[in-house]
């Protein structure tokens, strides 16, 4: 009689202690379901915002008749766009990809950035030019428009950003007889009003500038690669070769498989016979046979050879596997191994877009990385025309204060995958060194770099 | 009985307040912001670790060229006008990756591999040669992204741009 009194009372406390812990969750989900909705509301009325704004300054741009005005005007542009850019892409739609929107947005940010330093340099817009920003103002107040179509939605809470994150009861199976089938859903689906607007942004036309966002990059096409197609039976070899030669063993393929990216390869999988358990990859170009890249990512034990001796072995090593003139440029330490950075050099010329990555195991010697991606896909026959200013001129264009170290000729890159020579000019400003690039043909000063030393080595940003 | 119940709750709460404060120790970096070689993103020592995170969630027992693999879309996103421009940026990209929807991300612990494969992507390694997406075939995933280019598959992941 007792025993049942306390298990009686036992399970209506543990009843009381569910149903008590089931409200505690529900508040706690609550508050969370709020922040999250709060955090929504704020990235959808940022977006739409930042549009409109983008929408106006890009329409004061091309009314404005001051170079200094317009450079201001655009920057603002690409700084709203490029805001619009973020807050879209912390909005939480799942099963939805934005992409088109997002790409507009960047695309459209960058070009302005483009524009505008442009313009601060004194150069004019081009016919071209004016016609794109028209465009692309055109579009974004056709998105403006469909947000403020969406944002209707929103204010009626018919979207609700939080309900993205809850969990669905499983649908009931229809088997079951005396639940009515109920009709397909007719109600839109609420984020139906971005899905087409997106829709709507992948029909633009492309857009071509120099910078990092330009479609033209998109085709980018390897240029150093030989000419004949290799099978692979030859790819096998060349990289067994290389591997081999790279790691003073002798590996077994242990499986190979296509990839068709940037550049076309064999992405080749090794063992090492002699050291069993250790594994490497490799890949080899189907045009050429090249070994483009090539990862042994064995543990290295403690550095026992020092820094340079290690970049004598990658330099020999270049140089049996046929690379021409490659001058080191930077180091930088990982772990007990360092990576070494060479460009290659046409005459007194050094050519950063052709770069390759040696990485060397400081504990034998051993090449433990190598990347020849970049090289491959500049490397050309290049007509470099002779430079038109001369040493002197560039450095008396320098600040006083700044102390120079070295100069030399060198061919970068710029965002937009375009090739300019120039004078790189090795300057320390106290005791912080400074790499600075007047173009060799119009003295104009194109780039600052800062290095950095770090230990083991340096960086640049 | 009642005089051990006195020292248990002080006892307790010293306990408590111990491990406090080793896991607030344990959370102040001791390393340095470190930039990377010039034209691949700066990235600072916390977002190496976020992207060992992200790897080791992720492409935990995946080769080692995967787990490169994986750090090399993060950071092929970041420079593509598709996605947000920074490494967080794209790592918590709202159901961007499912290790970070459902927490994985957080509870893994062996980072060592995953750590080497981040800094071999930092410093420019990418065996998919520019892909922007990877998805686990066997998994269910949108039939949108069955549509972009696949470039390659390595382990149990299918890389495409």
């Amino acid at each position: 009689m007792n025993y049942k009194k306390w298990t009686s009372w036992a399970f209506f406390l543990l009843l009381l202690a569910a149903i008590s812990w089931g409200f505690w969750e529900r508040a706690n989900r609550m508050a969370l379901v709020h922040a999250v909705e709060g955090s929504g509301q704020r990235d959808f009325y940022n977006l739409l915002s930042q549009v409109e704004q983008g929408e106006v300054s890009l329409g004061k741009a091309l009314v404005s008749s001051s170079q200094a005005q317009l450079a201001a005007l655009l920057t603002q542009a690409s700084n709203q766009a490029a805001g619009a850019q973020s807050s879209l892409s912390q909005l939480p739609t799942p099963g939805i990809n934005l992409i088109s929107t997002r790409k507009f947005l960047a695309q459209t940010a960058d070009y302005c950035q483009y524009l505008a330093q442009k313009v601060a340099r004194g150069q004019s817009l081009s016919q071209e030019e004016i016609q794109n920003l028209s465009r692309l103002r055109q579009e974004m107040g056709r998105l403006a428009a469909d947000l403020h179509n969406i944002e209707g939605q929103v204010a009626a809470r018919a979207i609700k950003w939080s309900s993205f994150y809850s969990l669905h009861m499983p649908s009931l199976p229809r088997t079951i007889a005396w639940l009515k089938a109920r009709p397909v859903q007719s109600t839109p689906h609420p984020l139906e009003g971005f899905v087409n607007t997106d829709r709507h942004l992948q029909t633009l036309p492309s857009l071509n500038y120099d910078g990092p966002f330009s479609d033209h990059l998109e085709k980018a096409r390897p240029l150093g690669l030989a000419a004949h197609v290799v099978d692979q039976p030859t790819a096998e070899k060349n990289a067994l070769k290389f591997a081999n030669d790279a790691s003073g063993t002798t590996y077994r393929i242990t499986g190979v498989n296509p990839v068709n990216g940037r550049i076309p390869c064999f992405g080749i999988s090794l063992a090492d016979e002699k050291r069993p358990g250790r594994q490497a990859r490799i890949d080899v170009s189907r045009q050429g046979g090249h070994i483009i890249s090539f990862l042994n990512p064995r543990p290295v034990e403690a550095p026992a050879i020092d820094i340079k001796s290690a970049q004598e072995r990658a330099i020999a090593f270049l140089k049996a596997q046929g690379f021409p003139d490659m001058v080191p440029t930077y180091t930088v330490a990982q772990g007990s191994t360092q990576i070494f950075t060479f460009a290659a050099r046409e005459r007194d010329i050094i050519l950063y877009p052709d770069q390759v990555k040696v990485k060397v195991a400081l504990d034998n010697g051993e090449i433990v990385g190598f990347d020849a991606t970049p090289f491959f896909m500049a490397h050309h026959n290049r007509d470099l025309p002779a430079p038109r200013i001369s040493a002197k001129e560039v450095t008396a264009k320098l600040k006083p204060h700044l102390k120079v170290e070295g100069i030399r000729l060198a061919l970068i890159p710029t965002g937009g995958g375009r090739e300019v020579l120039t004078y790189e000019v090795s300057t320390k400003l106290d005791a912080e060194r400074y790499l600075i690039y007047f173009n060799a043909l119009t003295g104009e000063e194109e780039k600052i770099m800062k290095i950095i030393d770090v230990p083991g080595g340096q960086l640049t940003m | 009985m009642v005089k051990q119940w006195k020292y248990i709750l002080p006892l307790g709460a010293a306990i408590l307040l111990l491990i406090g404060a080793l896991w607030a120790g344990s959370q102040i970096s001791g390393k340095r912001i470190q930039p990377t070689q010039a034209g691949v993103p700066v990235a600072t020592s916390d977002e190496i670790n976020l992207m060992a995170r992200l790897i080791a969630a992720e492409a935990g027992g995946e080769p080692y060229e995967g787990q490169v693999a994986v750090g090399a879309v993060v950071l092929n996103r970041v420079r593509s006008p598709l996605f947000p421009p920074t490494i967080s940026g794209v790592i918590y990209e709202p159901w961007a990756f499912e290790s970070v929807h459902n927490g994985l991300i957080w509870r893994v612990t062996d980072l060592t591999t995953a750590t080497s494969a981040a800094i071999d992507a930092l410093n420019g390694w990418d065996p998919t040669y520019g892909a922007l997406f990877f998805w686990n075939p066997a998994k269910p995933v949108s039939p949108w992204v069955w549509t972009r280019t696949i470039i390659t598959q390595i382990g149990r992941h299918i890389f495409a741009r």
